[in-house]
C-alpha cells in the first residue's frame, strides 16, 4: 500500500504540473514496480498482496482520469500579435488559446478575452472595432469591441487571405493594410470592408509585419527576402498609396514585427535572433539592440510583435515561447 | 487561317507558363541551407526552436503547423538532416531521431555518432532511447509495427515507438505495464502536433 500511495503521488504532481522529472519519475517507478513483480513472483503469500496492489492502483487510476477529463491540462499562454487599444488598453491575440485578450498596459494583466474561432494572427482596433487576421478562417474578422461579437469581414471574406500576419490601422483615411503573406502583397482595406488596392513589389516576396510611421504616410512592410541574396529579410518602405521608397537590410534574419516611436526609431522584432533591433528609420541604420545576445542560456524564446508605449518610454514584446510580454525600457537599448 | 493557328498556339504557350506552379517560399527556404545556417551559432541553444518554428508555427510559410512539447524544443524528437539509420536499418519518418535523450538535457548534435554506435547494440545508455518510426500507425492507414506506440510488437524486448520511449506506464488506463492506450495507432489524431500534443 505504501508503494501504492507513493505512485498516487507521483501521479497527481504529474496531472497538476507535468514536467521532464516527472515524466522520468514515473519512468523509475515503472522500474520499481518491475522489480517488485520480480520479487514477489515465487512468493505464494505476495499472490494476494500484488491482486490488493494493483487492484488499488487501477481505482486510483480510474479516479485520476475521471479527475482529468474534468480539469483538461491548462493551455499556457501564446501571444503572437499585439496592438494598442482605447482607453490605456492593449491587444494582444493568442495563437493556441484561440483569443484576443485585452491587457491594461501598465500591469499586462488580462482584463478580458474574446474568442475567436480559429487561430488568430494580425489584431488592431479602430472606432470601437476589434480587427483579426485569423489564421484559420484565412481572411481579417471585424468584432464589435463590447460585445465580441463577429461584424463583418474584410474583401472577399474567408479564404481570400491565406496567412494575414500582421496589420496596420490608418484610422483618419480609414484603411487597414493587412500583409497577405501568401500572395506576395500588402492588401489595402477600407475600414467598412471593401478592397482598395494592393501593394506589390518585385522585392516583396514574403511580408510578414507591417507598421505605418506617425504620419501614416510611409508604409513600412518585414518581408523574407529571396535567397540567396537577401536571405536574411530585409523591410521595404513605401508611401501608403504603394509607392516603393527604400529598403532596409541588415544583420537580421526574420522581421517578424515591426513598430515606431515617436522619435523616428524603427524597432524590429527578430524572431530567431531572440532581439529587438533599433533603427532609424530615415537613414536605415541599426543603432542599438534589447534583449539578450544569442547564444544565452536560458528557456526557449521568439518574440514575435511589439508596441511602442511612449507615456512608460517602454517596448512591450510579446514571446510566443516564453508566453508572456516582455518590457524593455528604450534607454535600455544598447548600441 | 495559318495566323490565327500560330496566335491560339502563342497564347496557349503563354497561359499555360504563366499557370505552371513556381516553387513556393517554403520550399525556396527549405532548399536553401542557409536559411537555418546563417544563424546557426546564433541558434544552438533555445533559439533553435524558433528557426524551426519561423515556418512551421503561427504564420509561418510552411501548411504544416507544430508547437513544442511541453518543455522540449523540435530536435529532441526531429533531425533535420535526416537520413540515418535507425538501430534496426530502417530509415525513421518525419525526419524524427533515431533517439531520444529522455532526460530532456538536449543531447549534444556533436555527440550524435558515438551515441549512435552505442545504440546499435541492444542495450542503450540509461538515458537514451532508441527509436524506429517507419509508420505513422492504424489511424493513418499504415502498419502498427514500428508506429508511435506499438507495444513492442515486434518482440525485440525494446519499445521504441517515438511517444512510448517515454509514456510506456504514463498513457496506461488501466494500470497495466507497458501501458495499452491506443497501442499502434496515430497518437497524433488526438494529440495535435500543432498543439505540443496536448
Amino acid at each position: 500500500m505504501t508503494t501504492a500511495i507513493g505512485v498516487t503521488r507521483q501521479l497527481f504532481k504529474i496531472r497538476e504540473n507535468p514536467s521532464k522529472s516527472d515524466f522520468i519519475r514515473v519512468t523509475d517507478w515503472r522500474v520499481e514496480m518491475m522489480d517488485h513483480r520480480k520479487k514477489s513472483s515465487g512468493r505464494s503469500r505476495g499472490i494476494g498482496r500484488r491482486k490488493l496492489f494493483f487492484l488499488s492502483v487501477t481505482v486510483l487510476v480510474a479516479i485520476l482520469a475521471g479527475c482529468s477529463a474534468d480539469s483538461k491540462v491548462e493551455q499556457p499562454d501564446t501571444p503572437v500579435r499585439i496592438a494598442w487599444a482605447a482607453g490605456a488598453q492593449l491587444l494582444v491575440s493568442d495563437y493556441q488559446k484561440q483569443s484576443v485578450q485585452f491587457r491594461d498596459s501598465q500591469t499586462l494583466a488580462v482584463q478580458r478575452s474574446l474568442a475567436i474561432k480559429g487561430h488568430p494572427l494580425a489584431v488592431g482596433y479602430a472606432q470601437g472595432k476589434v480587427l483579426v487576421g485569423n489564421e484559420t478562417t484565412q481572411c481579417v474578422e471585424v468584432y464589435d469591441s463590447t460585445s465580441g461579437v463577429m461584424l463583418y469581414t474584410l474583401g472577399d471574406g474567408p479564404g481570400s487571405i491565406p496567412l494575414p500576419n500582421d496589420l496596420a490601422i490608418d484610422e483618419a483615411s480609414g484603411r487597414v493594410f493587412v500583409t497577405d503573406s501568401s500572395n506576395k502583397r500588402v492588401a489595402v482595406f477600407s475600414l467598412d470592408g471593401p478592397l482598395l488596392y494592393s501593394i506589390m513589389n518585385r522585392l516583396l516576396v514574403q511580408p510578414i509585419s507591417v507598421v505605418l510611421d506617425a504620419t501614416a504616410e510611409h508604409l513600412y512592410v518585414g518581408n523574407l527576402g529571396l535567397a540567396p541574396s537577401t536571405y536574411g529579410g530585409n523591410v521595404l518602405v513605401f508611401t501608403s498609396t504603394g509607392q516603393f521608397e527604400r529598403s532596409i537590410a541588415g544583420d537580421f534574419t526574420h522581421p517578424k514585427g515591426l513598430t515606431v516611436d515617436d522619435a523616428g526609431h524603427l524597432y524590429l522584432v527578430d524572431a530567431i535572433l531572440g532581439q529587438v533591433l533599433v533603427f532609424d528609420a530615415l537613414v536605415g541604420q541599426e543603432i542599438a539592440r534589447l534583449g539578450i545576445a544569442p547564444p544565452y542560456a536560458g528557456p526557449h524564446k521568439m518574440p514575435f510583435d511589439s508596441v511602442f508605449d511612449g507615456g512608460s518610454q517602454r517596448i512591450l514584446v510579446t514571446d510566443y515561447l516564453l508566453g508572456k510580454i516582455e518590457a524593455y525600457a528604450v534607454t535600455e537599448a544598447t548600441p | 487561317m495559318r495566323i490565327h493557328t500560330l496566335l491560339l498556339a502563342v497564347s496557349l504557350g503563354l497561359v499555360m507558363l504563366l499557370a505552371a506552379p513556381l516553387p513556393s517560399d517554403a520550399q525556396y527556404h527549405s532548399a536553401s541551407c542557409n536559411y537555418c545556417h546563417r544563424v546557426k551559432s546564433e541558434t544552438i541553444g533555445p533559439q533553435r526552436a524558433a528557426v524551426c518554428l519561423s515556418c512551421h508555427g503561427p504564420g509561418g510559410s510552411s501548411t504544416l503547423r507544430a508547437a513544442a512539447h511541453i518543455q522540449m524544443d523540435c530536435l529532441d524528437c526531429h533531425r533535420t538532416h535526416a537520413g540515418d539509420e535507425n538501430w534496426l536499418g530502417g530509415v525513421n519518418g518525419k525526419m524524427l531521431r533515431n533517439d531520444v535523450d529522455k532526460t530532456g538535457q538536449h543531447s549534444d548534435p556533436q555527440d550524435y555518432v558515438s551515441r549512435y554506435n552505442i545504440l546499435k547494440i541492444k542495450a542503450p545508455p540509461e538515458n537514451y532511447a532508441p527509436v524506429v518510426f517507419t509508420s505513422r500507425g492504424t489511424g493513418a492507414g499504415e502498419p502498427s509495427l514500428h508506429s508511435f506506440a506499438d507495444r513492442d510488437e515486434d518482440g525485440n524486448g525494446v519499445y521504441d515507438g517515438i511517444c512510448e520511449v517515454c509514456h510506456l506506464d504514463v498513457l496506461s488506463p488501466n494500470g497495466e505495464i507497458p501501458g495499452t492506450h491506443h497501442v499502434g495507432e496515430t497518437c497524433t489524431k488526438c494529440h495535435l502536433h500543432s498543439n505540443g500534443f496536448r
